[in-house]
């Protein structure tokens, strides 16, 4: 994996950041942003989100690389979890209450030791392109036979008959998956 | 164990909702004569369930669209944080300090998230980043050749925590603290005596706070009892 290479060389620490930074961002900066634009519903929310979850990517990189999973998941995770911390706290912080210095907000950064919950995510890393290519087209962008067909220039009850082997492919993926390790 | 007969009823297919209408009552039909189908079609059921832990962003590739200012922002975070954890990262390897903060001269203001202190007031890395607004300085003044580092910590009301890592002053200075306003007001957060051994290099950590807001802040500095300034940081 690129991004291991990358970071395992750590003699050259401030270039090799601004790397796996900029690489992180080429590749999933999309994704990050638009996952975190829907669940908070304000872009600029979501950009803060992103940036704290490439800093946090940045903080924990062998985490990271080492987590079971993608890297993708490893991140939608954080976006989620950092999305989720910031609602329960304004959910319960007292509005008229200011913070005292001797109580400074508690922050989790639970970026370490996180566990890609997207396990299915990672599975589907490892399917063909065919047939990756069919779930998401008919799952996840929800098209209809007739469309997914045209997008990927197949006729219709190829789609069906390959939508119904990606779906038994990737439980054989799942089932071959490592068992997540607790840490 | 797939017969083609199996295939036909294309149960993976079923789960997804992908058949027509007809193809649906076919499989239904098949199911209710095959134990072995209605167990595919648990499994299948569940894995789609699962299906749904991965949202449909994950599917998409490439950077944001609308150029790359959340990307030079995040990277000015990073640089911050790397400078901050260069000079507070050596705060015990006096050598470190040394090289470090010379390193630094003429790079003035390191602006961002930074990482937290804990309560001994010894600065050191960690993962938790302070509020959001800390400001970070260091300099070394060509004269005297002190050294001073500075991390300025807005709190609620218009105040401000302030921690400083100051080495090599002539032994024997008796050293105070101050942080000046933009309208150049001054207030002392501290003071020291440095000993009559100290070793250049060797630097004193010390924690102050200051009646004065964030962003008034214009500089931080080490003052002798002679009113001499030994260094001074802008903010």
């Amino acid at each position: 994996m690129g991004i291991a290479e990358r970071w395992s060389r750590r003699g050259g620490r401030s270039a090799g950041d601004e790397a796996l930074i900029r690489s992180l961002y080429e590749e999933h900066g999309r994704s990050l942003l638009a996952y975190a634009t829907r669940l908070t519903g304000d872009r600029a929310a979501a950009e803060d989100v992103v940036q704290e979850t490439l800093v946090r990517a940045w903080k924990h990189a062998d985490d990271m690389v080492n987590n079971k999973g993608s890297v993708r998941g490893w991140l939608l995770t954080v976006a989620r979890n950092i999305i989720t911390d910031r609602a329960r706290a304004r959910a319960v912080r007292p509005t008229e209450v200011a913070e005292t210095p001797t109580t400074p907000p508690i922050q989790r950064d639970h970026a370490q030791g996180v566990v890609d919950s997207m396990a299915v995510l990672s599975a589907l890393n490892t399917l063909s392109a065919e047939h990756r290519d069919v779930l998401v087209e008919i799952y996840y962008r929800g098209k209809s036979v007739t469309e997914a067909a045209s997008t990927l220039g197949l006729p219709p009850g190829t789609v069906k008959s390959r939508s119904h082997y990606a779906l038994k492919a990737l439980r054989t993926a799942m089932a071959e998956q490592p068992a997540e390790v607790t840490r | 164990m797939t017969a083609p007969e199996h295939d036909k009823a294309l149960v993976g297919a079923y789960v997804l909702g992908v058949l027509t209408p007809e193809e649906n009552t076919a499989t239904e039909t098949h199911l209710e004569s095959c134990p072995e189908c209605r167990r595919e079609l648990e499994d299948l059921r569940l894995l789609h369930e699962e299906l749904g832990e991965v949202p449909p962003e994950a599917f998409l590739d490439g950077p944001p669209e609308g150029g790359d200012l959340l990307l030079q922002r995040t990277l000015r975070e990073v640089r911050g944080i790397t400078s901050r954890q260069r000079v507070w990262g050596g705060s015990l390897a006096a050598a470190g300090l040394v090289a470090v903060v010379a390193l630094s001269v003429g790079a003035g203001v390191f602006v961002g998230n930074q990482s937290a202190t804990g309560n001994g007031g010894v600065a050191a890395p960690t993962a938790s980043p302070l509020p959001s607004g800390t400001k970070h300085a260091a300099n070394v003044d060509p004269v005297t050749g002190a050294h001073l580092a500075a991390t300025v910590i807005p709190a609620s009301n218009g105040w401000v925590k302030l921690q400083v890592q100051a080495s090599d002053i002539a032994p024997g200075q008796r050293c105070k603290l101050f942080v000046t306003s933009k309208a150049g007001k001054q207030e002392q957060f501290g003071g020291w005596l440095v000993g009559p051994n100290a070793t250049p290099g060797k630097s004193i950590t010390l924690d102050g706070t200051a009646l004065m807001s964030i962003n008034d802040v214009a500089s931080v500095s080490v003052v002798n009892d002679q009113g001499q300034t030994l260094v001074n940081t802008p903010v």
